[in-house]
């Protein structure tokens, strides 16, 4: 009797669990792509909605331009984004092999059809292969912690 | 999970994903830098918690909110307020026009001023004197923050009617970084002969040794008319981390500027920093 109530808690903690770990892999690169966003992009349509929400601009006036920092303002939010995508994607589709591989193909296919807009007048923007690049390697990380992180759950 | 609801999910998630990659694209559109021409005199934007703003004496300073316009998204977008042409003699019977103009950073990024010419107009709209480079300061401008052209020069004869000034600025989108050094000890007091004049020290908080430094002082009076500058220009400059003493005063400003004028102050010092 014991053991047949054990089950499906555990379940239900593994069910949890899940939930927050996909609930953090999705808000956190959002929120960090939101921040870098405001803070070296004020530029933006985004940017300009946040300060006029908020009242003030944060964006620091640093006119340095390392390599780093053009890699934050260039790709790090979109390469976020795209791993909250697929994460997003893949939570609601589930988590089995050939929905795994309709996600990341739902996701390369959004990104690259964002991308390839910015070629017309429809998106602003500057099409940069790199961004495509870039975003698929970060969908293809994403995967590849799902994998992981399902295959551990099953031994 | 039933297959509609997936399917109605995944439509939301990819519509604002979407909707997210459309947002962070560039807001071009207002990215023009043209400036915009207002009749209102504003306060001038003080951010308290940003700008070097120092009060000058306990008379509370009259703080609004920063200028805004209607697209504060625009990286570069300014206003340029109504200019003010005061004509006055002094004691040798000289006349002198004390021309002022603010230029507010209404966008959200740093503007890059530069000298410009102002215009000296009678009532009729006839051209009674150009003035060619006319200083401006701060040069490196933050969002919200207001710089005046200004400058105080001779006239050739008592003008017939009022003045007003057209203002040609010359407003690009800032290239240098945004230096500001801190002020400390300031007093304020009225010089020997006529004037204001202003002790105080100021610290290089920066890591880089500067040649030349600008200390700039621009006088409020009870109603936050801005009614004077007083100015100094270090040129022993201010090794990183030092703290020095300055001077700084009024050059011909009217007679009726004086210490006990003066509300509150804003003040600026800065490296000289060029942009080409």
């Amino acid at each position: 009797m014991a053991r047949g109530n054990a089950l499906p808690d555990i379940a239900e903690q593994r069910s949890t669990k899940r939930f927050l770990i996909s609930a953090l892999n999705i808000c956190l690169p959002i929120l960090a792509g939101l921040f870098i966003y405001l803070w070296y992009r004020p530029d933006t349509y985004l940017s300009g909605y946040v300060y006029r929400i908020i009242g003030r601009t944060v964006y620091p006036s640093d006119s340095e331009t390392s390599i780093i920092l053009q890699f934050l303002r260039g790709y790090a939010a979109d390469i976020l984004w795209a791993y909250a995508l697929m994460f997003s994607v893949s939570a609601i589709l589930g988590t089995g092999k050939k929905q795994m591989w309709a996600a990341a193909g739902i996701c390369l296919c959004l990104v690259t059809l964002m991308e390839c807009l910015q070629l017309t007048d429809f998106v602003s923007g500057t099409f940069d292969l790199l961004d495509i690049l870039f975003e698929s390697a970060s969908t293809g990380l994403a995967v590849l912690i799902i994998h992981l992180f399902e295959r551990g759950k099953t031994k | 999970m039933t297959r509609f609801s997936k399917i109605l999910c995944l439509i939301l998630v990819l519509s604002l994903f979407a909707a997210m990659a459309i947002g962070s694209g560039s807001d071009s559109s207002t990215s023009s830098g043209s400036g915009t021409e207002t009749k209102s005199t504003s306060a001038p934007a003080t951010e308290k918690d940003e700008s070097p703003v120092i009060a000058a004496t306990e008379a509370p300073a009259k703080t609004e909110a920063p200028v805004k316009t209607e697209a504060p998204q625009s990286v570069e977008a300014y206003e340029v307020g109504e200019g003010k042409v005061n004509v006055y003699k002094n004691s040798i019977g000289t006349y002198w026009a004390q021309v002022c103009v603010p230029v507010t950073n209404t966008g959200s990024c740093d503007l890059y001023l530069s000298s410009g010419t102002m215009d000296l107009e009678d009532a009729d709209g006839h051209l009674v004197d150009s003035l060619q480079l006319v200083s401006v300061y701060p040069e490196v401008l933050q969002p919200g923050e207001t710089a005046w052209y200004y400058e105080e020069t001779t006239l050739d004869n008592e003008p017939a009617s009022e003045l007003k000034v057209v203002p040609h600025v010359d407003v690009a989108k800032a290239k240098v970084k945004c230096i500001r050094f801190d002020l400390s000890d300031v007093t304020i007091s009225d010089d020997t002969f006529s004037g204001v004049k202003i002790v105080g020290r100021v610290e290089n908080t920066t890591s880089k040794d500067e040649k030349m430094v600008y200390v700039v002082f621009f006088l409020y009076d009870e109603q936050d008319e801005m009614i004077g500058s007083a100015f100094t220009i270090l040129t022993d400059g201010v090794k990183a981390g030092e703290k020095v003493g300055f001077t700084a005063s009024t050059f011909a400003a009217p007679d009726s500027v004086t210490a006990d004028k003066v509300s509150r102050y804003e003040a600026y010092a800065y490296p000289m920093q060029l942009q080409f």
